[in-house]
């Protein structure tokens, strides 16, 4: 026959592993999710036809009003092809504010392509969490706002660049 | 007399008892011992109630018999003191009910579920947490009657669209050079009825109302200004140069842009407008 244990000894036992597992299990989760994307370099700036200068103002108002969801917030363009935002959600009484990274590329087909570098919401990174349709409508708004409003048909992207205060564009002739 | 230990009756004046050898005298004589809490008689020595569990350890040894169910400490218990094995013995006292094997570890399961489920969530939260007392910087609201974008329009681009375009104008072979001060120089083969002109014809851009407006300056060949000939500069580079020249700019701008301003540098002419 085997010792009996007293019920409150068990209920002590469950406790603590309880606790000892859940901690680790968020520590885990937490950490788990934490997730950076490096950014590629910035190639060479081929040859190009047009020019065009994006204002940090206009990406702000453009972020801001592509989504009701977003609160405030704001982007700060920097050099190298990339930019941090700070953005304010509205869901539902509360409202997390959401840090993030992006980066700025010329992508195949002559468009412009953003993906996210980080996104984090206090120390819990969502990268992971960001679904790739989401990243598609953020794609396929920055290229109606921004590429689709300049330049003749027949031009494309075929290069992006930033500074601190402005986005580049670079078009050039379809041959 | 009734053994205390084994329960074999002797006789009344036996000192020891004739089948374990147990001492049957006095009042130290040992009484089978019973389970303070289900009543269980336990073996003498024993640390546990085999019925229920119970520690014995602190319970006398010559306990005679629970008070609950013996009023005399008679040595021969009204309970069945035979049996050793406590496990055959009929149900225990109901303040006591059985601890089953799945109820006994159902409690510290369900508390170690809430528990992990709880750590889980307090994790997160003290991760989120901060995030929700922040107060975002405000978005760079810019000049609001200042410019979104500025399009530099390459010289070499212009020429290359234009050259295309320029011939069923009238003008061929030209070459079109963007110069600081909104100057846009360029000279051309103008093929007259009777003779083919060496033109240059300088223009100069700049926005009125937000329409782009190219205003000749000079249309001149070897040195001779042509602008009062022949309304040449309104009929053939008024609508044809400046005409094509304005359209390349318009298509660049796009539609639904209000343009605010055009400058030229050594390279570029350079369309600021709000989007």
């Amino acid at each position: 026959m085997g010792t009996k244990v007293k019920p409150g000894v068990l209920v002590l036992i469950g406790v603590l592993a309880g606790m000892f597992v859940g901690l680790a299990g968020g520590w885990l989760l937490v950490h788990a999710l934490e997730q950076t994307v490096a950014a590629e370099p910035l190639p060479a700036l081929p040859p190009y036809d047009i020019e065009v200068v994006v204002e940090e103002s206009y990406v702000n108002r453009m972020m801001l009003g592509s989504n009701s969801a977003l609160i405030g917030g704001n982007v700060d363009l920097q050099p190298g092809g990339g930019a941090t935002f700070v953005v304010q959600l509205a869901a539902g009484p509360f409202k997390p504010v959401v840090h993030g990274e992006v980066a700025f590329r010329a992508a195949d087909g002559g468009r412009m392509a953003v993906s996210l570098l980080q996104v984090k919401m206090g120390r819990l990174s969502l990268l992971r969490l960001v679904p790739g349709s989401m990243m598609e409508d953020i794609n396929a708004l920055v290229n109606d706002q921004l590429v689709g409003r300049v330049g003749s048909k027949g031009l494309e992207v075929v290069a992006v660049a930033t500074d601190d205060t402005s986005l580049r564009l670079y078009l050039a002739q379809r041959e | 007399m009734q053994c205390p230990q084994c329960g074999f009756e002797n006789r009344d004046d036996a000192r020891f008892c004739k089948r374990c050898g147990q001492s049957l005298s006095g009042a130290s004589a040992v009484a089978p011992p019973f389970c303070p809490a289900c009543g269980a008689a336990v073996k003498p020595g024993a640390r546990f109630c085999a019925r229920c569990g119970r520690p014995l350890a602190a319970t006398p040894a010559p306990q005679v018999a629970p008070p609950a169910h013996s009023p005399r400490p008679a040595p021969v218990a009204p309970r069945p003191t035979v049996s050793a094995d406590a496990r055959d013995l009929p149900a225990p006292s109901p303040s006591q009910p059985p601890a089953r094997g799945t109820a006994r570890w159902l409690f510290p399961l369900i508390t170690l579920a809430l528990m992990a489920c709880l750590s889980c969530c307090g994790v997160l939260a003290v991760g989120v947490w901060p995030s929700l007392g922040e107060t975002p910087p405000a978005a760079l609201v810019g000049d609001p009657a200042g410019p979104d974008i500025a399009i530099l329009v390459r010289e070499s681009y212009l020429n290359r669209n234009l050259t295309a375009i320029l011939p069923d104008k009238g003008l061929t072979d030209a070459l079109l050079d963007v110069q600081p001060g909104n100057l846009i120089v360029t000279t051309a083969r103008f093929d007259a009825r009777f003779v083919t002109l060496e033109l240059k014809i300088v223009a100069q851009i700049s926005v009125v109302n937000g329409e782009i407006v190219i205003e000749v300056q000079e249309v001149s060949t070897g040195g001779q200004n042509l602008m009062d000939f022949l309304g040449l500069s309104e009929v053939t580079v008024g609508e044809n140069f400046t005409g094509a020249l304005r359209q390349q700019l318009e298509n660049e701008l796009g539609a639904g842009s209000q343009l605010l301003n055009i400058s030229t540098d050594e390279d570029h002419i350079i369309l600021k407008a709000r989007l």
